[in-house]
């Protein structure tokens, strides 16, 4: 649950219908920023930059409220804009991206000794590298249906393809990781 | 009856979720090695789903939003037509305009200054006089102006001899009534 904060202070020459609407945008965006923060870190893997992300999202969202034909479809507009924008980011960006490699510790469960532990670590490094070299079709799909608060409606209403797309390459990029490993274990 | 060959690629099926075939699901029952290989891969299945949960359950910052709406501009609304963009656009459109005009009056201005130019020297050359004007006239210019009548150097119809006797004066000589 979000904490009340400060909210923005509108001059008096907006009107009260400006107040309104800025009250509903403040709403909608305690609402929805961990859902673009999550669709942001989903492409970026990097917690900074899907911070910045974020920001620009809203910011741009705020500008372009008018546009918004359906004030219902707002959480599916924002989580789309959210991820063209941290794909740009992600296209754009030549340096060498430093990953934020801690991301598999964040919440993983303690392993139980230190052989586990480096089995563990070693996993989790192999299947980052194997995510990387998926199609990037096949990336876009597997980590936006990792993100909770997206069902398979909700990712495919951003990336804009059918619902059964979403779902076959779903499935083939599962199958292709596991692969990877099927070939040590049969 | 598969062999163990035969099961292998659709044991990775099985393994993400997919319902095992009759022929599939017989020799599972029957060969402990498949039966191992399978739970294996099962089990490397789930720790794949997990670990991609875990890739994107970062949370952000708490004083995300905090920041956010302290950015957001202040005396804008959402909707204003005015936005940054179209003000720029509209004062742009203004300044073409201006420009646009400000054009058509210097050509117009220009245009009348040649005019007037032309009618200067027009004039000027209508006033030019040829200096061989002075040849040109002569001490018959008033005669010319006024040529004589037919008959004013004749003598009357109805005139006697000894009238001839008379000296014959010119019109301009006699002393008129």
């Amino acid at each position: 649950m979000e904490g009340t904060g400060p909210t923005v202070k509108w001059a008096k020459s907006a009107g009260e219908n400006a107040r309104d609407e800025a009250a509903d945008f403040e709403q909608r965006l305690r609402e929805c920023h961990r859902l673009v923060f999550h669709v942001a870190h989903a492409v970026l893997r990097d917690r900074a930059d899907a911070e910045e992300i974020v920001q620009d999202t809203f910011f741009r969202a705020y500008r372009k409220l008018y546009s918004l034909r359906e004030p219902q479809k707002f959480r599916a507009w924002v989580a789309r804009m959210g991820y063209r924008l941290a794909l740009n980011r992600y296209r754009t960006t030549k340096r060498a991206r430093h990953r934020d490699t801690s991301w598999f510790q964040v919440s993983a469960p303690p392993p139980a000794n230190i052989e586990a532990a480096l089995e563990q670590r070693q996993f989790q490094r192999r299947l980052r590298d194997e995510i990387d070299r998926l199609p990037k079709k096949l990336r876009a799909v597997l980590l936006l249906s990792a993100v909770q608060e997206l069902d398979t409606r909700d990712v495919a209403i951003v990336l804009r393809i059918p619902e059964g797309t979403v779902r076959s390459r779903l499935h083939l990029a599962r199958k292709a990781l596991l692969q990877v490993f099927a070939d040590e274990i049969l | 009856m598969k062999s163990c060959e035969q099961c292998r690629p659709e044991l990775t099926e099985h393994a993400l979720g997919a319902a095992p075939s009759v022929a599939l699901a017989k020799h599972l029952q029957e060969c402990s090695a498949c039966s191992a290989a399978f739970l294996r891969l099962q089990t490397r299945a789930n720790q794949i789903d997990s670990s991609l949960q875990q890739l994107v359950s970062a949370e952000p910052s708490a004083d995300a939003t905090h920041r956010i709406l302290a950015q957001l501009p202040r005396r804008l609304s959402p909707h204003a037509w005015w936005s940054a963009g179209k003000v720029t656009v509209f004062a742009f459109a203004v300044l073409l305009i201006a420009a646009v005009s400000l054009s058509a009056v210097w050509q117009q201005r220009k245009q009348r200054a040649d005019t007037e130019r032309t009618l200067s020297a027009a004039a000027s050359l209508s006033n030019w006089k040829s200096p061989t004007q002075d040849l040109l006239h002569s001490s018959y210019d008033a005669l010319e102006a006024t040529p004589p009548r037919l008959g004013d150097y004749f003598y009357p119809l109805n005139a006697n001899a000894s009238d001839l006797q008379h000296q014959v004066v010119p019109e301009k000589d006699k002393k008129r009534p």
